[in-house]
């Protein structure tokens, strides 16, 4: 489970989150949405202890991050389009970090068959396409085999066979009781894939829902997202001749 | 939290498994190398000497080693650190672990890895060196154990040097800089200052420390005041770059 409780994060004079609070419950796929600049990577961010927030704090499993005791065990994240070491291996790369909570090399080769990078496992992740980079960054977050999975942009890169992959396993994590939080831009994939959808603007929540009601309102995920957000787009692009 | 030693494992796991580990310690065999060479050099200008004009080197029978080394420890350091903000890296490392721990862990490794240049470059150039000049009489070469010994821990201070200072501002090209500066520039600058100031400034720079611990004739420092400056380096640029790190948002 993940509880956000009244999330505030200021930097400098601007306000990335206010007050923000929503809670992600275990057993269903959760979709993270809004618009560019809403705080999503911020919550996330702070979640996994890397930001500090003005005020509130996120629990994950009842604690905070930085009080878990193996983190990796607890949870994984994929954040950022997943970055490696140019220089180094895949394999080494999932060693490394496996290594920090003796993870054995059988659970990091079993991952590597897992998510279709076995064959290049001891190549250097700087000659991986995008694809094969997102498959090393799920791979990382599996390893603990956490209850919690937060992933930012998970479909980003991947080919249609890749595509259905990450989304049959988001539900097959969900089915066996663990949190599954996807954040993405992606509207007809989680539409496949999120049962339950928190929808963020401008550090606010704006709606924390299923996809079921929505698509009863609103007739669709795009729609209701498009509906709910139309206040708090600070970058919305407009057509060329004109506003829409 | 994540156990010390499982985070150190894996600290030297990502060191062993990229190209500069291999790259500084070819660096390192070179310096050996590039001494002996200096020493013959030495060797061969006091020949062409009456034997009543000896010659003066300048230096130590170490001297490139010394020039050498500690800047490939201090680039090693810095790496260590400042890949992983280049890499994008370093939020997928501070959320295995705590950053002290992290942080810690790195500094073991660095640590290591200077102790570890230092010990296959210093003996051998020392030892080399004294081989090539044999009995020649040649002012001021050749140095005394304290002074070699120092120039170990000057290696090792370097890399932690490196390591805190790329803590603190997170770029590799800034951090290599500030080493660079501090091991080259510094003294440079020092020489050039007006009245006792350059020689009171020169002291406390980390290249002329070890001399100073050996108990040179031109020591300004004493010996163990010297020895307790060349900790301060390590110790004030690793305090520095973990509260940095300890405090920022990554």
């Amino acid at each position: 489970m993940i509880e956000v409780r009244e999330l505030t994060k200021r930097y400098g004079g601007t306000v990335a989150l206010d007050g923000l609070s929503f809670t992600v419950e275990p057993g269903h796929v959760t979709g993270f949405l809004g618009p560019n600049g809403a705080g999503k990577s911020t919550t996330m961010n702070i979640a996994l202890g890397l930001h500090t927030p003005t005020s509130g704090d996120v629990l994950l499993g009842g604690r905070r991050y930085t009080d878990l005791e193996q983190p990796l065990h607890e949870v994984g994240a994929m954040l950022d389009a997943a970055p490696a070491h140019p220089g180094r291996s895949a394999l080494n790369h999932l060693r490394a970090l496996a290594r920090t909570h003796r993870i054995g090399r059988r659970r990091v080769e079993d991952l590597l068959e897992q998510v279709g990078l076995a064959g290049v496992a001891r190549k250097k992740a700087g000659g991986y396409s995008l694809g094969m980079r997102q498959r090393l960054g799920i791979a990382a977050a599996l390893l603990g085999d956490p209850p919690v999975l937060m992933l930012d942009e998970p479909v980003n890169g991947l080919d249609p066979d890749g595509v259905r992959w990450i989304r049959e396993l988001m539900r097959a994590q969900a089915a066996e009781g663990r949190t599954v939080l996807v954040s993405s831009h992606l509207m007809s994939e989680l539409e496949l894939t999120a049962d339950r959808l928190v929808i963020i603007g401008r550090g606010r929540l704006v709606a924390d829902t299923t996809m079921r009601e929505l698509a009863e309102r609103y007739g669709g995920l795009e729609r209701a997202y498009m509906t709910l957000t139309a206040q708090d787009d600070e970058y919305r692009a407009h057509p060329a001749g004109g506003r829409p | 939290m994540t156990a010390p030693a499982d985070v150190v494992a894996a600290e030297w796991l990502k060191a062993r498994s990229v190209r500069s580990a291999p790259y500084t310690a070819a660096v390192v065999v070179a310096s050996v190398v590039l001494s002996a060479l200096w020493v013959w050099n030495v060797a061969t200008i006091a020949d062409g000497r009456p034997p009543d004009d000896p010659v003066t080197a300048a230096a130590s029978g170490v001297y490139l080693v010394m020039q050498i080394v500690p800047l490939a420890a201090g680039v090693l350091g810095v790496l260590t650190i400042t890949s992983e903000y280049a890499t994008g890296t370093v939020r997928a490392t501070m959320a295995a672990a705590s950053r002290g721990r992290i942080l810690g862990a790195k500094a073991i490794v660095v640590a290591a890895a200077g102790a570890v240049a230092a010990v296959v470059s210093l003996p051998a150039a020392s030892v080399l060196g004294r081989a090539i000049m044999g009995d020649r009489r040649v002012n001021g070469f050749g140095e005394p154990l304290s002074e070699l010994l120092a120039d170990g821990l000057a290696v090792v201070v370097a890399a932690l040097l490196g390591l805190g200072l790329g803590a603190l501002l997170r770029s590799t090209a800034a951090a290599v800089v500030a080493v660079a500066s501090l091991l080259f520039v510094l003294p440079g600058v020092a020489g050039a200052l007006p009245g006792p100031w350059g020689e009171r400034v020169g002291a406390v720079l980390l290249p002329n420390l070890p001399a100073q611990v050996g108990g040179a004739d031109d020591a300004v420092l004493p010996g163990a005041v010297a020895l307790a400056v060349m900790v301060a380096y390590a110790v004030v640029a690793m305090a520095a770059g973990g509260l940095s790190l300890h405090r920022r948002d990554l």
